[in-house]
């Protein structure tokens, strides 16, 4: 759908050729999400039978420009319109194993997130010196997928605190997590 | 090194109760080098930070600023120390409200004996480095959020202290001023200050040149085994 969406949304500007539309799709999301040339044309094909779009003459090297119809803009609206939200909880590797290690006999808890942290904390600042060097380039497509970025890795990190906090005030899995300390 | 902690400890009496706050820790900051202090609540980064700027003292080891370890110096001593070679930057600015900014900023000077003329030179100059050279002479009310944090970091930094330790300076502050804030935190990093960054925020922390987590006034090592009896 994300596809599909994405080829009707680069097209609304103007007609474009199908390479066009590959290189244009990975330029404007800052290359999160690279396609292959076979996944645009199957696309292309199938938004030409639902009438959303309509293929015009192959030229001398048998390219055809692909012109949006009003289908098309409407599917489109609709895309917009229609919230992500989130329908299912993420299979997420980080959340899996921090889930885990709760509740794994002999895994100490907050040693797995202790490295978790380290590492998200590299992550945040491998962002950060990303942003430092694209200050002032104006490519704002790249800046709002760092601040995406940044956002979710903050949000990792402000999760794992959480769960620290968590397993620390519970008793019963403290004793689990990690030996009592005996200075305090 | 510009600030050492060495085996440090800090005890408090909670009633009958003996508090560890924090509990050997050792720690070296370079000069230049930005460090960032995290950790959940009480687990003893604020102790940390009032240790390194002589705000409060330690029950067992060695703070060591500049060279000289702090519990060998008198009041007058550490009085001087604390307006020459430290600077703070709190989440509450205690910038004074009936002096303007460049004013703000020159009081330290004046305390430690500087001349009007040169001390007002300075702090102009220090502001200017702040990015907000052009505001000397507005008052604190007659500036944003992130402008009065600016003055106060510039009230931090000016006569060429050493350490800045920053505990929460953007606790106030919205994410967008609050990055600006920490990139001119970096930037005086660059340009040979040793900073301590207390803060809660990995995003502001990712500014830092090193994170360290303290938990139950310990500092985490960096290595771990997750796995009793594998390693």
């Amino acid at each position: 759908m994300t596809i599909r969406a994405g080829l009707l949304a680069l097209l609304t500007a103007e007609p474009k050729y199908g390479y066009q539309l590959r290189s244009e799709f990975e330029s404007d999301t800052a290359g999160v999400w690279s396609l292959n040339v076979g996944q645009v044309y199957t696309t292309l094909d199938r938004l030409e039978r639902d009438s959303c779009v309509v293929a015009g003459p192959a030229d001398d090297e048998g390219r055809k420009l692909y012109h949006l119809t009003g289908q098309g803009r409407v599917e489109l609206a609709a895309w917009f319109a229609d919230p992500v939200g989130e329908a299912a909880p993420p299979r997420d590797e980080l959340l899996i194993k921090v889930l885990l290690a709760t509740k794994t006999p002999g895994i100490d808890a907050l040693a797995v997130i202790d490295l978790e942290r380290q590492a998200l904390h590299d992550v945040l600042r491998r962002h950060r010196r990303q942003r430092q060097r694209l200050n002032g380039d104006g490519d704002l497509t790249a800046d709002l997928l760092l601040d995406a970025l940044i956002a979710r890795t903050d949000a990792s990190l402000r999760w794992l605190d959480v769960v620290e906090e968590r397993i620390s005030t519970r008793p019963s899995s403290r004793a689990s997590a990690r030996p009592e300390r005996s200075t305090r | 090194m510009i600030c050492e902690f060495r085996d440090v400890q800090r005890r408090y009496h909670d009633g009958d109760r003996e508090v560890s706050a924090l509990d050997g820790v050792s720690l070296a900051i370079a000069p230049g080098e930005f460090v960032a202090i995290m950790g959940p609540s009480g687990s003893g980064k604020s102790t940390l930070s009032n240790l390194a700027g002589g705000l409060d003292e330690p029950t067992g080891g060695h703070v060591v600023v500049d060279g000289v370890d702090l519990s060998a110096m008198g009041p007058t001593e550490l009085a001087a120390m604390r307006r020459r070679t430290v600077g703070y930057v709190f989440q509450r600015l205690n910038l004074i409200p009936s002096l303007t900014a460049a004013e703000n900023v020159m009081l330290p000077l004046e305390l430690n004996g500087m001349s009007a003329r040169a001390a007002r030179a300075a702090a102009r100059a220090t502001l200017a480095d702040t990015g907000i050279g052009q505001l000397c002479d507005r008052y604190p009310d007659d500036l944003s959020g992130g402008q009065q944090q600016r003055v106060a970091i510039a009230r931090a930094l000016v006569g060429d202290r050493k350490l800045l330790l920053a505990d929460e300076p953007t606790g106030a502050l919205d994410t967008v001023t609050g990055e600006e804030v920490l990139g001119l935190l970096a930037a005086r990093a660059t340009a040979g200050v040793a900073i301590m960054l207390v803060t809660h925020e990995p995003r502001f922390a990712s500014f830092a040149d090193r994170v360290v987590t303290l938990r139950d006034g310990r500092l985490v090592p960096q290595t771990r085994t997750v796995m009793e009896g594998v390693r």
